[in-house]
Parts: structure tokens; C-alpha cells; sequence
């Protein structure tokens, strides 16, 4: 049904008469398919009446196509009998469009149809195997990457490791300029002050940056598409690669673009109703929903490609008792001999000591080298790479001593076990949260409602390492009192670093913070805003238990609020099973006086996006209990 | 004697014909003719580490292998853009002698896996020789790739032959 090449549509069409391009603007016309869903997909019309979300002139054939998508449709039939000639004829531009207008009003044979030489080898049809779109995890140090990154991928040969790297890929961003002030970078990127755009790569350049730059983890899920519609995929990205739109960070975002790419593939829809918020995590769940609805398939499972970071540990992990404490003390004590170090080993452990103390060194050296390499002129005088900073040099020293004695002894036997596989989003519950439920405070009985824009707590994290939560709002109604908001989390971050293998140098700390308002005083009926936030260190007990101790504190203008304290706790994550119990005793600094405090939190999962959870909390000498029913969406 | 100059001229010709696709471009022409530069957007600053942005627009010269010069397609221009764009990562499986990025590269030049394991030991040994060099610690990345680059083409030259 979608199986349409580019020169099948142009050398097999409709044996008719040369009828001018007229006649069959006017059937476009008589069946209106300038408001057709497809139509209007293609030419990012939200509507019929509405102007085109791309920018860029080049993407529009009549001189008013971007606010008619009727001018556009009229244009692009009569591009179809164009004289241009190669490249530059409408139908190698726009070969998506022409496919479709193919199937739907059956174009006639072009006399000298153009070759369209670059969109054949770009696209390589003859080559392309499949299609996948991919989820980058998020990323904490940096808020514009906190949820996430979306990216589609062609694969070509066989799926190797190789040949991935050197897939053709996507990935849709905003243009924003060298320097950009934070605070305006924040505010343009809300407002729609930034133009962006698909950019084509070989892969290897968005696995250089996200998996070995930025330490990020990556599912790969393939399309389930025919073969019509991996074709469809292709010319369509051909003719969108370059164009320019509005970017919304919170909308019109990376997602929310590839979404619509896929919906013009697959000929449904498979674009979300943006209107507050759509994270690159939602298209995966969205694609899942529409799966149900349009019966039919969209994502193969998901196949798991580890950080670098994570690929790091897994090399550690075979080094045993003597040979981790070398690598250690290579780190602390940079000046130590590397032949007089590793002498002791044996041949074949020397060559693996010296490949986890090399990715170690790689690991560190990354982001700096990034830096580094982007804009060289090789003209220019290159004193200026003389003046780096001293630590920086320390660690490009030592990597050049691991790097000579490496390349001196032969290729090693040992295998590193690939890490274990983390579960993709699709296998963890949806986004959003709504929580119903019973509470009691003192002797009083009530209710409680709970929602939350973006909800993935430290239970919902199998690692047990991280918790992003925004806009969690908790309200609750007692008998006898009004019903009134308890609590205001406008943003929540706990980040807990307790991988079991110490490596020197590592990143051991750990810290949270949270924004919001909340009640400090249980009667008055005011939320007072407050930051919070706490560093301190994290450790394994086991595979599925976590435990942690922070200093923390609180800053808030409400009577008594501010304090001082520390947090320590609990947590493990059991697939049928979650808990996690703490205690932040604190100081106020007001009144000097003792405030304890403690939480328990149990979880059982019911489905994937429901789940039963149980709340005790001790504070302010009152106690209060929560029992509800979470559904996740 | 006609039959002679026929020969040779054809020889020569048909020498000249092979030459471009056989000859190692040099790394510096290849940057500054297939677009390798115009790919390298400068990322300094504060925003720099937001991956999500992005630099560049629409198809690019090798990529796409839309429009650049004759001389820019084929293996040579693609080894030298994954060479350049993933260098510490090759760096580190030359070292060790295997990885993913390492056979990409010898896909990108043809190379059979059954020849892969004696190529990169040679490769090792090319690689070794650029890496003791004095000051090579401190090269830019531009510089260690293309000595890379050059070791790679050699090694390849010499099996050819």
C-alpha cells in the first residue's frame, strides 16, 4: 500500500496524456486533499487554516506556502512538470510528497524524469535495512538535558557494533548561539526564541557525545515499519533535514518533531497534544498507547548501549583485590612508576590493568578534549593549546605514559563482561502521576489527592540512584477542617552515587535539592516557599538495598522553618516490593530547638503505571499516614 | 614502434585513471575541501555542554555526499571525519588492539575481517612510532588524528602492495 520509490513514481505512473498540470490541481482540489491529515503532516500545517511550523522559505515551493496549505499543494503538483533539471527539480527536493501525491491522484510518467543523484545516495535505499528511534537518558548536569534526548536512526548491514556507529542519524535541537547567557538561553528556549532543526550525522558523532562525552545511556528501539513506510521515513527526513522551526523546550521540543517525522511515515497519528509539556520519554509510552489504539506495532524491544561511564566500571570489575588497588594508587599518586607498578603481574594482567587505568584516563580526559577539538583552524598559532590547566596536563602526561606501555604489549585475551542491562522507560511506569488515597494526621481522618507533572522517585529508579520530580502537589481534606494544598514540590533531585567498585578519583558524593512550598506551621494556613538541599555520601548493601547519609538544610522565611540537620536512609527497590525509611532530625535556626523527623514510604506494584503505596511521616510532633492508589500516565 | 606508444600511453593512462582513488589524500586537504572544518562548530561556553542544541543544519558534505568534489568520496574523507570526530576513542582501541570504532574504520576501508587482526598489529606498531614522538601528549586532537590517519593509510598502502 505505501511501497512508492522515487522512481517507481516517476517512470511507473499512469500511462495517460500529457495533461497539464492544471487538471490534476484541479482534482487535488475537488477531493480538498490540501486539507488531508497526510497533506498537512507534510507541510507541518497543524490545521488547514494554519500557517506551516517550518520557517525556512526554501521548504515551500509557492511564494505563500507557508500560510497556504492549499498555495503549497497547488505549487507542488505543478512542480511535478517543472523544467528544472536534476537536483534541483521539485521531485528530487520533496520525494515524500511526490509519493504520496502518487498514490493519491496518480501523477503521469515524466518524458526525462530527473535523476535525483544526491537524494539517491544519501538515502541508499538499496543499503537500508531498518529504521530506529532512540531514548538518551537524562542527564543532571544540565537542566536542558534532565529528561531526556530523542534521536532516529537508519541501519544499514548487519547490526554490529561497527557498522551502528556508522548509521546515518537525527537528531533535532535548537540553534543557539556561542555563549549564550544561561538565564537567556532558559527564557529563549521556554518562549520560542530559538529557531532549530533536524542536523544529520553518522552516528558515531551523537555516540561520541552522549555515550563517551556525557556518560549517558542509550535505548535503542527498531521501528516496526514495511517497507513503504521505511522508505517514506527516508525521503521525508530528506526533505526536512536543513529546514528551520520555532523550538519550544517544553513542547515543540526534540520529541515532539520526531513524533510527527514518524507520524508522516506510518501514515497515523503519533503526535501528542502538547500543550504544556512533552518529554522525549513520553513519544515511547505515546507510541506504546497508539500501538493499542491503531492496532498495530511501532517499537521492537529496546537494546540496551551502556555509558561510557558504566563501560568503565565493567572493565574495573575484573581486576581483583591486588590489581584495583594498583590502578588506585596510580590515581592518587600520579608520580608513581608505571613499569616499577605493574611488574609484579603477570603478562596477560598487565595488559588488562593497563586497558582499565587507559579508559579510566580516557573517561576523565573527555570532556576536556572535547572542548578541545571543536573549531581548530589548524593555522592557528598553536601556543595557545600550550596553556593548559595543571591537572589537565597531569592526566594527558599520565595517559601518554599508559597509552606507550600499551601499545608495546600484545592485544589482550581477558573479556570484560558487558554491564548489566537497564530497563528502558517503556519498562518502568509512564511519566505523570495521580495519587487517591486515605490519610490520617493525629486522630483525624481524611483524604488525599496527589498529582504530579513529572514523577520518577528514588523507588522508581531500579539503580536506586535518582529522583527528578516536578510540580508534585499534594492536597488533602480532614474531617472537621477544609480542604486545603499541603505541599508544593516545584522541583525535586536526589542523585546518589553508590556503585560498589571504588575507583580513585571517582565521583563518590552525593546531594539532592528541592524547591517548593509547603505548611511549616500545621495550623496556620499559609505555604511558605523554600530551597532545600543536602551533600553527603551513598553506599550499597547488596544488589537491591541503598544506603545513604547527607548534611542538609533548609532556607525558608516561615516562622521556625530554616534549619540545619542531616538525612540518613534506606532504600530498596525489589520488583514486587520498594521501601525507603528516613530520618532528617534538624536544628532550627531560629529557636535552637531539636526537630525530629522521619518518613517510610513502601510501594507495591500492582501493574506497570499502578501501584499501592503507603506513607508514614513523623514531624512537627504529629504523625500522619497516608494509604493510596497511584496511577501512572 | 606505433604498437609501443600505444602501450605506454595507455599504461600511463590507465595509471592515471586508478592514482586519485589510490594515492593517501592528506588529512589537511581533506579537511578544508570535503567540509570536514564546516562540520567542527565551535562549542566554547557556558552552553557548550548542552548536547541538545544543535550546531549545524541539514546535510553535510561527506555525510550526505551531496556535493563535494570526486576526491572527497570514498573511504579516505569518511576515515579521516571518524578519525577525527572519535579519536579518543580510536586512540584507546589501538592501544588495545580492538572495538567497534577500530572496525568501523576498516569497513570504511574495505578491509576484509579475515586481514583485520594483522592490520591493526601493524597499525599498533605505525601508531606507536607517532605517539613517542616528543610533544605528542600536548597536540590538539587535529594533529594526533591526523598522524593517526597517516599511520592508517600506511599500513593499508603496504598491504595493497
Amino acid at each position: 500500500m505505501h511501497a512508492f520509490l522515487i522512481s517507481a513514481s516517476m517512470a511507473l505512473g499512469l500511462q495517460a496524456a500529457a495533461a497539464p498540470a492544471e487538471n490534476y490541481v484541479a482534482i487535488a482540489e475537488q477531493r480538498e486533499l490540501h486539507a488531508d491529515a497526510m497533506w498537512l503532516r507534510l507541510g507541518y500545517y497543524e490545521d488547514v487554516d494554519d500557517d506551516s511550523e517550518v520557517t525556512t522559505p526554501d521548504f515551500f515551493l509557492a511564494d505563500n506556502g507557508r500560510d497556504s496549505a492549499r498555495a503549497e499543494l497547488a505549487a507542488t503538483i505543478r512542480g511535478w512538470f517543472s523544467k528544472e533539471s536534476g537536483d534541483q527539480h521539485p521531485a528530487c527536493r520533496f520525494p515524500a510528497r511526490y509519493a504520496w501525491l502518487q498514490r493519491e491522484i496518480g501523477l503521469p510518467a515524466l518524458q526525462d524524469p530527473p535523476r535525483c543523484e544526491n537524494y539517491r545516495k544519501w538515502a541508499r535505499l538499496d543499503e537500508i535495512d531498518s529504521a530506529s528511534v532512540l531514548m538518551v537518558s537524562g542527564y543532571l548536569g544540565n537542566p536542558a538535558s534532565s529528561f531526556g534526548h530523542t534521536l532516529v536512526k537508519f541501519n544499514y548491514g548487519e547490526d554490529s557494533a561497527a557498522n551502528r556507529l556508522l548509521d546515518m542519524s537525527f537528531s533535532f535541537g535548537a540553534l543557539v548561539p556561542e555563549n549564550e547567557f544561561i538565564p537567556l538561553y532558559i527564557f529563549r528556549g521556554l518562549t520560542g526564541g530559538y529557531q532549530a532543526g533536524f542536523s544529520d550525522k553518522l552516528y558515531y558523532a551523537y555516540d561520541r557525545v552522549y555515550t563517551h562525552t556525557e556518560f549517558r545511556d542509550i535505548w535503542e528501539y527498531e521501528l516496526e515499519l514495511d517497507r513503504g513506510e521505511l522508505e517514506m521515513l527516508v525521503a521525508h527526513m530528506w526533505e526536512v533535514s536543513g529546514m528551520k522551526f520555532t523550538y519550544y523546550f517544553l513542547t515543540k521540543n526534540c520529541s515532539y518533531r520526531m513524533a510527527q517525522v514518524l507520524s508522516v511515515a506510518t501514515d497515523s497519528d503519533v503526535t501528542p497534544s502538547a500543550t504544556v509539556w512533552f518529554t522525549p520519554e513520553e513519544l515511547f509510552f505515546l507510541l506504546q498507547q497508539r500501538e493499542r489504539k491503531n492496532e498495530r506495532e511501532y517499537l521492537g524491544e529496546a537494546d540496551f548501549r551502556p555509558s561510557e561511564q558504566r563501560l568503565l566500571y565493567s572493565r574495573f570489575s575484573v581486576l581483583d583485590e591486588r590489581e584495583l588497588e594498583l590502578a588506585n594508587r596510580m590515581i592518587r599518586e600520579p608520580g608513581t612508576r608505571l613499569e616499577q607498578l605493574i611488574e609484579p603481574l603477570d603478562a596477560e594482567r598487565q595488559v588488562v590493568l593497563l586497558d582499565a587505568l587507559l579508559a579510566y584516563y580516557q573517561y576523565r580526559l573527555a570532556a576536556v578534549e572535547d572542548e578541545q577539538a571543536s573549531g581548530y583552524d589548524p593555522n592557528a598559532d598553536a601556543a595557545a593549546v600550550e596553556e593548559l590547566d595543571p591537572d589537565i596536563r597531569a592526566l594527558k602526561d599520565l595517559k601518554q605514559q599508559l597509552l606507550l606501555a600499551r601499545l608495546q604489549r600484545p592485544v589482550s585475551r581477558t573479556q570484560f563482561p558487558e554491564p548489566e542491562r537497564i530497563p528502558p522507560v517503556t519498562e518502568q511506569h509512564a511519566p505523570a502521576l495521580t495519587e487517591l488515597g486515605a490519610a490520617r494526621v493525629g486522630d483525624f481522618d481524611g483524604g488525599y489527592l496527589r498529582v504530579a507533572a513529572y514523577y520518577r522517585d528514588l523507588l522508581s529508579d531500579p539503580l536506586i540512584s535518582k529522583e527528578l520530580v516536578v510540580m508534585d502537589t499534594e492536597a488533602s481534606s480532614y474531617e472537621g477542617g477544609a480542604t486545603r494544598i499541603d505541599s508544593v514540590d516545584v522541583i525535586r533531585v536526589r542523585r546518589f552515587q553508590s556503585d560498589s567498585i571504588p575507583i580513585a578519583g571517582e565521583d563518590s558524593g552525593s546531594w539532592t535539592m528541592k524547591f517548593g512550598a509547603r505548611r511549616f506551621d500545621p495550623v496556620d494556613n499559609e505555604l511558605d516557599p523554600f530551597i532545600e538541599g543536602g551533600i553527603g555520601r551513598a553506599t550499597r548493601l547488596g544488589e537491591s538495598v541503598m544506603m545513604y547519609g547527607l548534611l542538609d538544610g533548609t532556607l525558608t522565611d516561615a516562622q521556625e522553618g530554616s534549619q540545619v540537620g542531616a538525612v540518613a536512609g534506606l532504600a530498596a527497590y525489589w520488583p514486587g516490593f520498594r521501601a525507603e525509611l528516613r530520618s532528617s532530625p534538624g536544628v532550627s535556626v531560629k529557636t535552637g530547638e531539636w526537630q525530629p523527623h522521619w518518613e517510610l514510604e513502601l510501594q507495591w506494584p500492582v501493574t506497570r503505571d499502578f501501584q499501592l503505596q503507603l506513607r508514614g511521616e513523623h514531624r512537627d510532633s504529629e504523625d500522619f499516614l497516608r494509604l493510596g492508589l497511584q496511577w501512572y500516565w | 614502434m606505433k604498437m609501443s606508444k600505444i602501450l605506454i600511453v595507455s599504461s600511463a593512462l590507465s595509471l592515471m585513471a586508478f592514482a586519485p582513488s589510490t594515492m593517501a589524500r592528506e588529512f589537511a586537504d581533506i579537511y578544508t575541501e570535503c567540509g570536514l572544518g564546516a562540520m567542527i562548530a565551535s562549542n566554547n561556553g557556558a552552553v557548550a555542554a548542552v548536547t541538545n542544541v544543535t550546531w549545524d543544519l541539514g546535510t553535510t558534505a561527506i555525510s550526505s555526499n551531496a556535493s563535494s568534489p570526486d576526491t572527497c568520496k570514498g573511504g579516505q574523507a569518511e576515515t579521516a571525519m571518524l578519525i577525527y570526530e572519535a579519536y579518543p576513542m580510536i586512540e584507546r582501541q589501538v592501544a588495545e588492539g580492538h572495538g567497534a570504532h577500530l572496525d568501523a574504520l576498516f569497513e570504511l576501508r574495505g578491509v576484509e575481517a579475515d586481514d583485520r587482526a594483522a592490520l591493526t598489529a601493524e597499525l599498533r606498531g605505525e601508531f606507536a612510532k607517532a605517539a613517542a614522538e616528543d610533544g605528542f601528549a600536548d597536540l590538539p586532537r587535529f594533529d594526533k588524528a591526523e598522524r593517526l590517519y597517516d599511520a592508517m593509510n600506511s599500513v593499508l598502502a603496504a598491504h595493497a602492495s
